[in-house]
């Protein structure tokens, strides 16, 4: 079959849309308007045709049996891990006329800067704030934490600051792959808005104006757009982490007070 | 034609730096024309200070960290960002070689795949927490988890080939640029930490050694490699901590 053929057959996606990770391969197909087919897989009880992709996937972590994205490739190839899963979309799906320019800038230092507020972005320890804020009931501890949180809340606006004022960080609308990495996080910010009850939408944004701009100018892209969920899923979704925190604070609070009698 | 001044690479360093070594890997695997700066990292000199302030990626609260590279009037800091950018501008295959991230889709995934599992597997608080903490049972203990990362690199380094380098015909890969350095430095956990690494783990592991020993033979990693005695020496000081 010729290659070009090949490729218009569709990619599959394994994904599931609460999914922050599975949200990055999501966005790249969207934006560059790849031809794939969304198949839903449940994270909770993992379905075989699942399990199994994943096993044969590039990129399977040694210890798991199903981790979302997988991608399977017209070439009947399975690779995992979200950032690598955008990488490969987007070198693979290179025809500019048809997929549109690629998430990596063809200018060397702009594609440096990209790839620098990726690492950036992973070494902060952003993930940890995010799940950790919104699973610590423990008043003191959160608030201590999301002392250290803004602080990278305020690197990331100076860093958005490199290219422009406003928007995306590369300015001019020009969306890459920094813009997909760090997206799905935010918009799930409101799930620790909900359950932690920090004001992070209203508040923080009005903080950090430029994390605002880039905020907003992502959630007005088409394909932004397309594959939002809406709210209520989302703290839906996330109910059970919230729970475990509860869970872990509540034992905590127990060994706290089981000592303290002993201490007496 | 001599080519533009701006278009050399000044390569801001230090030969004792693991992070430093990234890129001058890159710079000699590829060939690439370039002056090493010797950077102090114990007494900061200015110029360094200053190419650190300018350069994309600092991080905000360090004074000066090696690599940055200065080219066409712009640095650029953080080694494995450093790797990347010279493979980019740099590719012209005839006079450069092949890019450090292959051509093919999914080999070109695979190297992504491993530089990220590298980073995240936690090699080098492995690596510089055993260097750095003498109680010998917080050693064992992490010998013990250290070994599993070992097994899972010997699985993995297994993808493509039985031996050499990880992408088929020793074809050097970023995965090779980022991770070799602290390979060469396991002289020093030898050394102060009494591990016999590159004899009694490299023979259980035999795909990681054959890996290790194909990139000591490798022409441009040759150009880069120091004297034991040299790293020994460098990281007493990371051992004194200790």
């Amino acid at each position: 079959m010729a290659e070009a053929e090949q490729k218009e057959q569709k990619l599959k996606l394994y994904a599931n849309p609460i999914c922050p990770f599975a949200q990055r391969a999501w966005l790249a197909l969207e934006i560059k308007k790849v031809p794939y087919e969304y198949i839903k897989c449940d994270l909770r009880e993992k379905p075989a045709f699942f399990t199994e992709a994943y096993q044969k996937a590039l990129g399977a972590a040694e210890g798991s049996d199903g981790k979302v994205p997988v991608i399977e490739t017209p070439d009947g190839k399975f690779i995992t891990e979200s950032t690598i899963v955008a990488r490969y979309v987007d070198y693979v799906y290179s025809d500019e006329s048809k997929y549109g320019p690629s998430l990596l800038p063809k200018d060397a230092f702009e594609r440096a800067a990209v790839e620098i507020m990726i690492d950036w972005f992973g070494d902060s320890g952003w993930l940890r704030f995010h799940y950790g804020t919104l699973m610590q009931c423990d008043k003191e501890k959160a608030d201590a934490s999301v002392v250290d949180w803004k602080k990278k809340w305020g690197l990331l606006n100076e860093r958005l600051k490199q290219f422009s004022d406003k928007g995306l960080y590369l300015g001019d609308n020009k969306v890459s792959l920094f813009d997909i990495v760090a997206y799905p996080f935010f918009e799930r910010l409101i799930t620790i808005q909900h359950y932690a009850k920090y004001e992070i939408l209203d508040k923080w944004m009005e903080e950090f104006p430029r994390v605002k701009s880039w905020y907003n100018t992502m959630q007005e892209l088409e394909a932004v757009k397309k594959i939002k969920q809406k709210d209520e899923f989302f703290i839906n979704g996330y109910k059970s982490y919230r729970e475990r925190g509860e869970a872990a604070y509540k034992k905590e609070q127990e060994q706290k007070a089981a000592a303290a009698k002993d201490d007496k | 034609m001599a080519e533009a001044k701006e278009d050399q690479i000044k390569f801001y360093s230090n030969k004792i730096c693991p992070f430093g070594m990234r890129a001058w890997l890159t710079l000699e695997v590829k060939k690439i024309p370039y002056e090493f700066i010797h950077c102090d990292l114990k007494d900061k000199q200015d110029f360094f200070k200053e190419a650190y302030a300018k350069a994309l990626g600092h991080a905000e609260d360090n004074a000066g960290k090696v690599p940055i590279i200065l080219h066409k009037g712009k640095y650029i800091a953080e080694s494995s960002i450093v790797a990347r950018y010279l493979d980019y501008v740099f590719s012209d295959e005839d006079k450069y070689g092949p890019s450090i991230l292959p051509k093919d889709a999914f080999q070109r995934a695979a190297v992504e795949i491993m530089v990220a599992w590298f980073g995240d597997s936690g090699w080098l608080k492995f690596h510089y927490g055993i260097l750095m903490n003498a109680n010998p049972d917080d050693q064992a203990k992490s010998v013990v988890d250290w070994k599993k990362k070992w097994k899972t690199l010997n699985d993995r380094l297994g993808e493509f080939c039985d031996k050499g380098t990880y992408l088929p015909n020793n074809q050097v890969s970023l995965f090779e640029i980022c991770a070799f350095p602290f390979f060469e430095r396991l002289c020093t956990l030898e050394h102060y930490c009494k591990l016999e690494i590159y004899s009694k783990w490299m023979d259980e592991f035999p795909r990681v050694k054959s890996w290790y020993e194909a990139l000591l033979e490798n022409e441009g990693f040759k150009k880069c490699l120091s004297k034991q005695e040299f790293l020994i020496d460098g990281y007493k000081g990371y051992r004194e901590k200790a």
